[in-house]
């Protein structure tokens, strides 16, 4: 404790004509129990008022503030400085278009993922309001939860080699999403039809197994269990009989 | 779908033919006479002309279809490595070792199976005269390079298909891929010290 804590931030503001993207050094002394979002907001009222960052529920909960912390994606509400050295290194994430400073847009991102995988619940049945709700047994309810944990911070996006080099591979958290629509038993869709949006290099063919994605939820989820998942079961579909 | 299930079979079938081949080379470890009747023994069935064709081929088509998840521009190569290094990740490092050496494999086996074949039949006496004479060095770095990519490219496999945590998986294919080795390093010992000598 009682560090003097080094933060090099970079800054860059891309829609503001004349400036060029720079490291800028922030000094601070380290308080009990602070995290890289506690230190942000400090640094902000106390230094630099025109630094941003994104963040909105600082429990890890809304995904909005991953970047990367010495070099890896991390949510900045979950990352505590005094697991870290005293030279602090922040970059915004990549993969996705930078706002400003740390802060990028990663609603569209996942926006155009989810739009072009068709990730919500594919019914024909209409919404009846007041009919009581389906029972779904345990097992499956637990399942469907472990994959509907995801934030979507874009850490695992961050992490991964494949998004970096081929931006039409969906990641990580697209395929998750997917697997969490597969594995509900209100989506009408067959295997077959998930294959026309899963079963190519940017679905899960394009996965080279390298488990960044893993290795870098803040949330733990089991993306190497539930990308195998997928993979089987896409792998049966595309030598099963073809067709809908 | 296709490229990425033949890659999995022919990945499977050459671990298996390397893994043969190195209970079969290490008969000699009981004396070159046991390897030379196992040499004799294989060519008789033409289980070595077979073997070798099938895993010439096979290696051929793992390269073809493999070799696409190499990054190909510099642009993409220059952001791989960055970002291993940046983030210090484990298993991306594992995947850029696997891929170095599938390269100096692809070298060195097409020079080790040029001299065997160019020196058929196999008997224990000609392999013994390579390793004493200096090609020693050749055999480790191949012998380490080859293991380390079976063990790798297992173990990558595994864990895109199979229902279990990384964490068992990598230790059981170390466990493997260790007695492997020491398989091997026996082989090319016996090899060494005695090989010749009948």
């Amino acid at each position: 404790m009682d560090r003097r804590l080094t933060f090099d931030i970079f800054r860059y503001h891309p829609f503001t004509a004349g400036t060029e993207p720079r490291m800028q050094a922030f000094h601070l002394r380290e308080t009990p129990g602070m995290n890289i979002y506690a230190a942000l907001t400090r640094i902000r009222e106390e230094q630099d008022p025109s630094l941003m960052f994104d963040f909105v529920c600082r429990m890890a909960l809304c995904g909005s503030c991953g970047m990367l912390i010495n070099g890896r994606p991390r949510l900045a509400c979950k990352t505590f400085t005094r697991r870290l050295p005293d030279r602090i290194t922040l970059y915004p994430l990549p993969v996705f278009r930078l706002v400003g400073d740390l802060s990028v847009d990663t609603g569209e991102w996942f926006r155009h993922v989810a739009l072009k995988t068709g990730a919500w619940l594919h019914t024909s049945r209409a919404f009846e309001p007041v009919a009581p709700e389906e029972r779904m047994d345990n097992e499956t309810v637990l399942k469907v939860y472990e994959a509907e944990r995801c934030i979507e911070c874009g850490c695992c996006l961050a992490a991964c080699a494949k998004v970096h080099i081929q931006p039409g591979f969906i990641g990580a958290a697209g395929v998750n999403r997917l697997a969490r629509f597969m594995l509900d038993p209100r989506d009408e869709r067959s295997a077959a039809q998930y294959f026309e949006v899963l079963g190519s290099q940017d679905g899960i063919f394009g996965c080279m197994g390298l488990m960044g994605c893993e290795d870098n939820c803040p949330k733990d989820l089991p993306l190497q269990l539930q990308l195998a998942y997928v993979r089987r079961t896409m792998a049966a579909a595309g030598l099963g009989p073809r067709g809908n | 779908m296709y490229l990425e299930l033949a890659g999995l079979v022919t990945g499977v079938l050459l671990v298996a033919f390397l893994w043969t081949h190195a209970f079969l080379v290490a008969t000699v470890v009981f004396g070159p006479a046991a390897f030379d009747g196992m040499a004799r023994f294989l060519e008789d069935y033409y289980l070595s002309h077979a073997g070798i064709g099938l895993g010439l081929v096979i290696g051929l088509v793992h390269v073809a279809v493999v070799a696409r998840r190499v990054p190909a521009g510099y642009r993409a190569q220059r952001t791989v490595w960055r970002l291993a290094g940046k983030m210090r990740h484990t298993d991306t490092y594992i995947w850029a070792l696997q891929v170095v050496t599938g390269l100096v494999i692809l070298v060195l086996a097409a020079a080790h199976i040029w001299v065997v074949l160019a020196d058929w039949p196999l008997q224990a006496a000609k392999s013994a005269l390579r390793v004493q004479t200096g090609y020693l060095s050749f055999y480790l770095i191949l012998l380490l390079v080859a293991e380390y990519h079976a063990a790798a490219g297992l173990y990558r496999l595994l864990v895109k298909w199979a229902r279990f945590r990384r964490r068992s998986l990598a230790r059981a294919i170390g466990a493997a891929a260790a007695f492997i080795l020491s398989v091997n390093l026996a082989a090319l010992w016996a090899l060494f010290y005695f090989g010749g000598v009948r």
